[in-house]
């Protein structure tokens, strides 16, 4: 059968040749699809959308549609999402907003589940998984690895460190720290927290034993009681043999802590972010 | 504008600067007001009625049979201004019941799911996944949280706002931030009403009735307590607090919406 009877594709959309396309999918005229890409049914793909190569994007899903935020006020942003990644059914990621840094970017060898909200001027790295129904709200940041599961809500110019977990239902208001597991148990008996360190999230970051001991060691230390842990990330910052992982984890510490509200992208709260500034200076391409 | 690959199924209930994207449904009675932008793969159905300047994205479901309920056939009215984000289900009203309404100017972000009988009174803003059951009633100017899930009769006061995943089982009152499952009255939303251009003095009096109304953890404040408020505070927006926590109060479900069996 001619799928192009019950598809609606713009001109002037560049669309690689063998890119898979299934029916009631609408396309706008200033999409972007690289090669190896298959759009299930009633995909729609409007605004400045640039999807990259082999990806699998399913059923319903609707890409760089305008944000909901009330300060975007129709100016061309952007929607940019790399290669390899697996968008479930109903996903919707919109376009960034003039004010956030017009970008909102999604990287290589994600897996986002069906219903997973990415919204305004949010940054998701490489190798995220994303459960069903995860709500990212506006400029977000997911790390390299992060795994978030099912029904979690982020807040804004939230932080999910790398390699880090969060647990189901868990409200997020604050940065995860890199390589932990952040969960809570019930709204009023346990409030959300670092819980642990993230054993599976050291092995897919490919860990050497030693640094994970490190780690390991280094999160006790950070992690055992709330009371004075800007003092100890300082005091673990200023001493020279800081293995690699411990050195980032400390630095996303003291980045969170010393943010406003717990939250270090707080400080981009109308300007715009490294991220975008990188992207549009063409460093990504280089 | 209609996409000649629209099903529209009566041309004539719609304006003439209607947009329509292709693959949408509009089934036979529905009616939609000029200005309307309804973009592609949207279904309207059953008894509907879309104001003007509304906004329908892309795989919005407006005027469905209720879910699980015999009694269809009720309508579905839709207020001027309304911006109907992707996803999002609006149920229409069951045949003996008032029907579905939304006032003007709500935003109802993606996935948001509204109950048959619901009745949005307008200007509210309700955050991706909020879940509005039936018969519930929201008054003006609530903002709700991601994944809160509004219980079925229950009525969410004036100017309030939700945290995240909170579960408003029973009343809500004005002006608060309410959290949690069962939710607790957690303070004043001090920041919607200055945005909604109360002058600081009357969110003072408020934030100092607060103090005196909801300090324990009780889920409605005993009778003295309001008795005590009455009398210190002489002002409208108090007035229209304690009137709506008695009638909630006076529910044994504390939903005042509830009809007792």
């Amino acid at each position: 059968m001619d799928l192009t009877v019950i598809q609606e594709i713009a001109d002037e959309a560049k669309i690689a040749p063998d890119v898979r396309i299934g029916p009631c999918c609408v396309i706008g005229p200033e999409a972007v699809i690289g090669s190896g890409t298959s759009l299930g049914c009633r995909v729609t793909v409007a605004g400045q959308t640039t999807i990259g190569n082999d990806n699998v994007i399913q059923d319903g899903c609707v890409l760089g549609v305008v944000p909901q935020d009330l300060k975007y006020h129709g100016r061309p942003t952007h929607l940019v999402i790399g290669d390899r990644n697996h968008i479930g059914p109903n996903v919707t990621a919109h376009v960034g907003t003039e004010v956030g840094g017009s970008l909102t970017r999604i990287g290589n060898d994600n897996v986002l589940a069906a219903d997973v909200h990415v919204a305004h001027d949010c940054y998701v790295d490489d190798r995220a998984y994303m459960g069903p129904a995860v709500l990212l709200a506006g400029h977000i940041r997911v790390e390299t690895g992060a795994v978030i599961e099912e029904m979690v809500g982020v807040h804004h110019f939230t932080t999910i460190g790398r390699f880090s977990r969060v647990g189901a239902r868990t409200p997020v208001t604050h940065d995860v720290p890199p390589f932990v597991l952040f969960a809570s148990d019930g709204y009023y008996t346990s409030p959300p927290a670092v819980k642990g360190i993230h054993e599976q999230g050291l092995v897919a970051a490919k860990l050497s034993k030693p640094e994970a001991d490190k780690l390991r060691r280094a999160f006790r230390r950070l992690f055992e009681d709330k009371r004075g842990r800007i003092v100890k990330v300082r005091e673990l910052l200023d001493r020279n043999d800081l293995a690699e992982p411990v050195r980032i984890l400390c630095e996303s510490c003291m980045r969170s802590l010393t943010g406003r509200f717990g939250r270090y992208r707080e400080r981009y709260r109308g300007k715009t972010p490294p991220e975008a500034k990188d992207f549009f200076n063409g460093a990504e391409d280089k | 504008m209609i996409s000649p690959k629209a099903i529209v199924i009566n041309p004539a209930g719609l304006a003439d600067d209607v947009q329509v994207g292709p693959f949408t449904y509009l089934g036979p009675d529905v009616a939609v007001e000029g200005g309307t932008v309804i973009a592609n793969n949207v279904t309207v159905t059953g008894r509907t009625r879309i104001g003007r300047s509304c906004r329908l994205f892309p795989g919005c479901i407006v005027g469905c049979d209720p879910a699980g309920d015999d009694q269809t056939g009720g309508t579905c009215t839709i207020g001027p201004g309304n911006t109907i984000r992707e996803h999002v289900i609006i149920e229409s009203g069951a045949a003996d019941g008032p029907g579905t309404t939304l006032g003007e100017n709500n935003l109802l972000m993606v996935s948001c799911c509204v109950g048959r009988d619901a009745d949005l009174a307008g200007e509210g803003i309700f955050a991706n996944f909020t879940r509005i059951g039936r018969r519930a009633r929201i008054e003006k100017y609530v903002r709700t949280s991601g994944f809160t899930s509004i219980a079925p009769y229950a009525t969410v006061g004036a100017y309030t706002f939700t945290t995240g995943y909170s579960g408003i089982d029973r009343d809500a009152p004005p002006y608060a931030i309410v959290q949690g499952f069962p939710f607790r009255v957690r303070n004043i939303n001090k920041e919607n009403l200055r945005r909604c251009g109360f002058d600081p003095q009357a969110i003072e009096t408020l934030k100092k009735a607060f103090r005196i109304i909801f300090n324990g953890e009780a889920a409605f404040p005993d009778d003295e307590q309001l008795r005590s408020a009455e009398q210190i505070f002489d002002n409208q927006h108090v007035g229209e607090l304690i009137a709506s926590l008695r009638q909630s109060a006076a529910s044994p479900t504390g939903r005042r919406l509830q009809p007792s069996k």
